[in-house]
């Protein structure tokens, strides 16, 4: 069981000398085997929490827990998979070569964890194996960048805005394809947007945060049958959460009128 | 290939054309067939001497690369290191080599060690400077995604930051690689030993322009072919970036 727990989380950063709070006293459970999406505007600390979870920054003060046992050691046994903004692939390697590279680390795969030839056809890459970072397009890049964070068969997916470089439609396909994959293997997943629909479409849980300091507004539950299907977004349930997930984004501004043209 | 072959018979057309024209005497720079002839004459002797001073070249820039990468890779981890260390290394790098030299020779002998030391003296430090700008040049989320991967430093190091920098480790090899003959030389008229330099000393002392000539070229073709191979390698290595 891999749930990830963040108790009583808080972060300040040294800027100029001065202390700056990204995350103020957040706390959430991300239970085992769920897909959760933080979402939020800047500066709400979305992407340093994931990165708290991912033991790359340490909270200043507070306790992550993943499967009991804190992030340095989960990290530690490559229980980790983290996928960043950009695919953040090694240029001089291949395709085959950038997704084996975690193996290389860990000194081989982790249990019976999925041979690379494997993840290549699951991320739809077959023919690429030897294709360099270059010679791909973004959305196959971060393909690449998924099927390495998979390789050691990660207990817990941590996503950092993955798609939001590609456009509407890579990006709605490379969602599909990425639930797909998150129900095959089972992991915790976190990740983090800042598209409305993504969030609801994706999650089984929308924690909404805001900013300045960043910090918990609410959480907001979805309900909506798995496996998704593209055809749910136009359902009045979906916009429903929809609006829900935007009257906790926005709070007050959806009330007020707008203001009279002048002239 | 045609570039280069045009541009050294232009080169050697106005060296005759100017040596004539002008009428200069042959004691202060004689037409290229004289030194072509020397050249000929004294194959061996300037083979003999060459094989010298390519070996010290080619020893002192191999210390030179290993010392440069680890001082880079040392100072790029950790800032009080640099503190403590960088500022004897400039120093060291300032120092002119005529002042330290009869030290090199009483700790290094007047063999290959003396001549190790001054190719290393000059041409480290372009190597180190790049190798550090390289290095502390990674991209964030490439270190981001070892640590998370749950890498070491030596593996991070390996598989990360050497691959990233050897664009800006190649810039500096460059420059080295082409001043390291001539520093091979310098420590041979430093110390005496056999080699281009202490040839082309000789043959001046001497007046035997043609072989001076010959052997200036000599070593010029050979720091040329040590810039190119040097780009060879560095296409094929960081061919990923094209």
């Amino acid at each position: 069981m891999t749930d990830i727990t963040i108790d009583h989380v808080t972060k300040n950063f040294a800027i100029d000398g001065r202390s700056v709070t990204a995350i103020d006293d957040i706390s959430l459970k991300f239970p085992s085997g769920s897909f959760s999406a933080l979402i939020g505007p800047s500066g709400c600390g979305k992407s340093t929490l994931l990165r708290l979870v991912a033991d790359i920054l340490a909270p200043s003060a507070g306790k992550i827990t993943i499967g009991g046992t804190p992030p340095d050691e989960a990290r530690r046994r490559h229980e980790i998979g983290f996928v960043f903004q950009d695919a953040s692939l090694l240029p001089w390697r291949s395709v085959m070569d950038n997704i084996a590279l975690p193996l290389e680390i860990a000194g081989g795969p982790i249990g019976d964890g999925p041979r690379p030839e494997t993840l290549i056809r699951l991320v739809g890459l077959s023919g690429f194996e030897n294709a360099k970072p270059a010679q791909l397009s973004g959305g196959m890049q971060q393909r690449v960048s998924i099927a390495r964070a998979l390789v050691l068969r990660p207990k817990i997916l941590l996503l950092d805005e993955p798609f939001g470089a590609l456009d509407e439609i890579t990006r709605q396909r490379m969602n599909m394809e990425l639930l797909r994959i998150w129900q095959e293997t089972g992991t915790t997943a976190i990740l983090v947007t800042h598209t409305i629909g993504e969030a609801v479409f994706m999650a089984d849980q929308v924690h909404v945060l805001a900013a300045h300091p960043g910090r918990l507004v609410t959480t907001i539950d979805v309900d909506l049958p798995r496996p998704r299907a593209l055809a749910m977004l136009q359902t009045p349930a979906f916009n429903h959460l929809e609006n829900a997930v935007r009257a906790a984004l926005f709070g007050d501004e959806l009330k007020a009128e707008p203001e009279p043209a002048h002239g | 290939m045609v570039g280069p072959v045009v541009f050294v018979v232009v080169l050697l057309a106005l060296w005759k054309l100017a040596v004539t024209a002008f009428a200069v005497p042959p004691y202060i720079m004689p037409p290229p067939e004289a030194a072509w002839t020397a050249f000929l004459k004294e194959a061996d002797k300037i083979g003999y001497a060459l094989f010298f001073t390519l070996r010290n070249a080619a020893a002192g820039l191999l210390v030179a690369f290993v010392l440069a990468i680890v001082l880079a890779a040392i100072f790029v981890s950790s800032r009080k290191v640099t503190h403590a260390v960088l500022p004897i290394v400039i120093g060291l790098r300032t120092a002119p080599v005529l002042a330290i030299a009869p030290i090199l020779i009483m700790i290094f002998g007047r063999g290959i060690g003396t001549a190790i030391a001054v190719v290393v003296i000059v041409s480290f430090f372009p190597i180190m400077v790049n190798a550090m700008k390289g290095f502390s040049s990674t991209r964030k989320n490439a270190l981001e995604l070892m640590h998370v991967l749950g890498a070491g430093w030596f593996k991070t190091f390996i598989k990360v930051r050497l691959p990233f920098a050897l664009p800006f480790i190649f810039a500096g090899l460059r420059s080295a690689a082409t001043s390291a003959i001539l520093s091979a030389m310098l420590a041979e008229w430093l110390s005496g030993a056999p080699g281009l330099g202490t040839l082309i000393l000789d043959a001046s002392s001497y007046r035997k322009t043609g072989l001076l000539w010959a052997a200036v070229i000599v070593s010029m073709i050979m720091a040329y072919t040590i810039y190119w191979l040097t780009t060879a390698v560095e296409k094929r290595l960081t061919a990923w970036r094209n």
